[in-house]
């Protein structure tokens, strides 16, 4: 089981992540080595039944597909 | 069926969606640390409720949104300035972060929230730089440029305090976003911060509760806005320490850190 906070490398940017423990429910919080706003995303179903990763809110998908994989990767290694 | 950020989803699965949104709202202002750092985003501030003795807590957008502000674009360029593409000329930028307490009755920009729009901002500790110029060694005198140390502030025996704050409604007239804004108050520094932020000598102005409860909640006269915003805190009841340079990024941002060639501060 991974540390429920640690970092991911993204080119030169190191970033923190923390998995937020929610009733039901498995969320994680990126908070980047730049100014941008922290992001937290979250795995969801479509309508095919397919996971895909999204930001909570809504607003920055394809912030939450690139990092998604990125916490994926992270995590099965 | 119906879409999550342009997803097609059930909408079982759009409910459960929107329940998480609202429990990591819960979430931030209930387990988050509520460490106030340098970039604009939300933050757990208390508001009044109009018309009774009772406040909400709510999340805002740090860093003050003027309402001549037209829409999310013209705030980037406000913000961050740049070659302004109608004018063809270079505005810099504007920092809403803080407002000066001493100052903001006269500011067009923050009067009317000072006198009608207080709040208060939740906060378990905040971050400042300390300027030090070592002694240049041929010369012997200090060297032009600062060498920069990013300290933790925290209150002795306070897991949680509250700084004066000032809001304001906003609403962008492109997507029609309501967005909340608040800036928080400063002050002169006290006998710590004057070391810690010596480059500006100001802190927040921390409020103990009972002036805290006045601010939020009492109809004030410019005279006591302006007595209660230069309230400092004690220092003696307060403890910076110094963290690592890249604390933005690092797993635990408020650890300290030894720097070797770094003079401690004064007792106060």
């Amino acid at each position: 089981m991974a540390d429920d906070n640690f970092a991911i490398k993204s080119g030169a940017m190191l970033c923190r992540v923390e998995r937020l423990k929610l009733p039901g429910h498995s969320a994680f919080r990126i908070i980047f080595g730049d100014h941008r706003k922290p992001l937290i995303i979250a795995r969801a179903s479509n309508a095919d039944a397919a996971k895909f990763w999204t930001s909570i809110p809504e607003g920055r998908q394809t912030e939450a597909e690139e990092w998604g994989t990125l916490i994926e990767n992270y995590l099965k290694r | 069926m119906c879409y999550y950020n342009g997803v097609k989803v059930t909408h079982g699965e759009f409910i459960r969606l929107k329940q998480l949104e609202k429990l990591i709202a819960q979430y931030d202002f209930l387990v988050k640390p509520l460490e106030i750092g340098f970039e604009y985003g939300q933050y757990p501030v208390l508001k009044k409720l109009e018309g009774v003795a009772d406040f909400e807590i709510v999340q805002m957008e740090w860093g003050f949104i003027p309402h001549y502000i037209s829409n999310r674009q013209d705030l980037e360029h406000f913000r961050k300035g740049g070659v302004n593409p109608k004018t063809g000329k270079y505005d810099v930028p504007i920092l809403t972060l803080n407002a000066i307490g001493e100052e903001m009755l006269e500011k067009t920009t923050y009067k009317k929230s000072a006198m009608h729009r207080r709040c208060l901002v939740l906060s378990s500790g905040f971050y400042e730089w300390r300027h030090v110029f070592p002694k240049n060694k041929r010369t012997g005198e200090p060297v032009k440029t600062a060498i920069k140390y990013p300290y933790f502030i925290t209150l002795n025996d306070r897991e949680y305090f509250f700084m004066a704050g000032i809001w304001t409604p906003w609403t962008d007239r492109v997507t029609g976003e309501y967005v909340e804004s608040f800036a928080i108050v400063t002050t002169r520094a006290n006998a710590l911060m004057e070391q810690v932020h010596n480059s500006k000598k100001r802190m927040p102005c921390i409020l103990p509760e009972d002036l805290a409860y006045e601010w939020l909640m009492e109809d004030l006269d410019e005279s006591r806005i302006l007595e209660i915003a230069s309230t400092q805190y004690s220092p003696a009841e307060m403890t910076a320490r110094p963290i690592a340079k890249d604390f933005i990024s690092a797993l635990d941002p408020q650890a300290p850190f030894e720097y070797a060639d770094l003079p401690p501060l004064a007792a106060v």
